[in-house]
């Protein structure tokens, strides 16, 4: 099949050399594009303590179009959906070919510890968060408990 | 061979920066106003998507990709005669009244791909991906094989455009010379002697149109008048 670009594997290579703290992401042994990514909560987040799994599919014109990356984890976050579809402006317009699979994975942790309710996917969950901060997070805490520490 | 090819190489890493986008040390390095550096085709590729830095988001004018500011200027023809595969072979690919020639690294792509005997090649071309059918010898976008190019392989010699979208002084150039004489080398930055100097008549179709033609023409008759007052007497008038 088709070549993997150099850029692509010289990610890989890096990702692999110098690992991101609290951040793994391993390509498929059939795909090189598809990369199982888990992320750890944040500290101070109500993700503390939660592994959360996600995937992350480099399409074919990366890097001149953004990763798609979708949380496999149930989560409870007003910027991700039910889908584990995750509202973030570099996956989208803001996404610049000099950006990579590193610095996007960060971002996503980032913005685990800064929800933004007033730019929600989720609305059930950007509603409580605005109207009831402390029961949407007391619910984030128990989703993480519950779909991100089993093992 | 390849020893002087790795150290090529070598040195290629050492004086080229990093591109942000291909990972790579830069091939044919750009700077765009704000002062960040990547490879001209790297720049294409954005350029033509979202028209802002990579790094910085600032706007790119429109005119970047026609008038790159370049930091080191594309190799003149003298040089790229003794670079090349199986000694002196590069790839080229069809452009509108003339060649191209398929910047450095891509070529490198190709005629591995060529040696190796595959039919077709997957490249990311300035953010596009195209397949190489070598059976055909064509360029095809990979979402829209209409938009297709020949390619071919040739001597580095030959009368070309320039490299990967840069227009080459040695194209200019090579029409002056053919219808001037020596005296143009005052001129040009990069002397060439002139057995670089392409002979064959195909030369003419270089230029986009006649009325390139003829100011080619005008100016190297008016460089004769200039450099050589005493010969032009005794072999024009």
């Amino acid at each position: 099949m088709a070549a993997l670009p150099r850029r692509i594997i010289k990610e890989t290579q890096r990702l692999m050399q110098e690992p991101v703290p609290g951040i793994s992401a391993v390509p498929d042994d059939s795909n090189a594009r598809y990369f199982h990514v888990i992320v750890t909560g944040p500290e101070d987040s109500p993700f503390e303590g939660g592994l959360f799994k996600l995937e992350l599919f480099l399409p074919e014109d990366y890097p001149m179009s953004a990763p798609k990356v979708r949380f496999i984890t149930k989560i409870y976050h007003p910027n991700i959906d039910r889908l584990g579809r995750i509202c973030l402006d570099i996956l989208k317009d803001k996404w610049s070919p000099a950006l990579q699979i590193r610095t996007v994975l960060l971002s996503i942790q980032a913005l685990l510890s800064a929800p933004n309710p007033d730019d929600p996917l989720a609305n059930d969950v950007a509603e409580l968060w605005k109207v009831n901060e402390s029961e949407a997070i007391r619910n984030a805490k128990e989703w993480t408990r519950r779909y991100a520490m089993d093992n | 061979m390849a020893e002087a090819l790795s150290k090529k190489e070598f040195s290629q890493e050492l004086n080229n920066p990093e591109c942000a986008v291909c990972l790579q040390p830069c091939v044919h390095p750009a700077q765009l106003p704000c002062g960040h550096i990547f490879c001209y085709l790297c720049v294409k590729g954005f350029a033509n998507q979202n028209k802002r830095c990579a790094m910085c988001r600032q706007e790119i004018p429109i005119d970047f990709i026609e008038q790159p500011r370049l930091l080191q200027i594309p190799q003149p023809l003298e040089y790229s005669e003794t670079e090349g595969f199986d000694g002196g072979y590069q790839w080229f690919y069809e452009g509108r009244n003339g060649w191209w020639q398929y910047d450095e690294r891509t070529s490198k792509e190709l005629e591995n791909s060529y040696k190796n005997g595959d039919k077709t090649i997957e490249l990311l071309i300035a953010g596009f991906l195209y397949v190489v059918d070598f059976e055909n010898m064509l360029q095809l976008r990979r979402n829209d094989p209409s938009r297709r190019r020949q390619i071919k392989r040739d001597v580095s010699t030959i009368v070309k455009k320039g490299i990967a979208g840069i227009r080459t002084n040695s194209s200019l150039e090579s029409q002056a010379v053919l219808s001037s004489s020596p005296t143009n080398e005052e001129n040009s930055p990069l002397p060439i002697t002139p057995s670089n100097t392409p002979q064959s008549p195909t030369s003419g179709r270089e230029s986009p149109n006649q009325q390139n033609d003829l100011e080619a023409t005008i100016e190297s008759i008016q460089n004769l008048r200039i450099d050589t007052g005493d010969s032009i007497q005794n072999t024009k008038y």
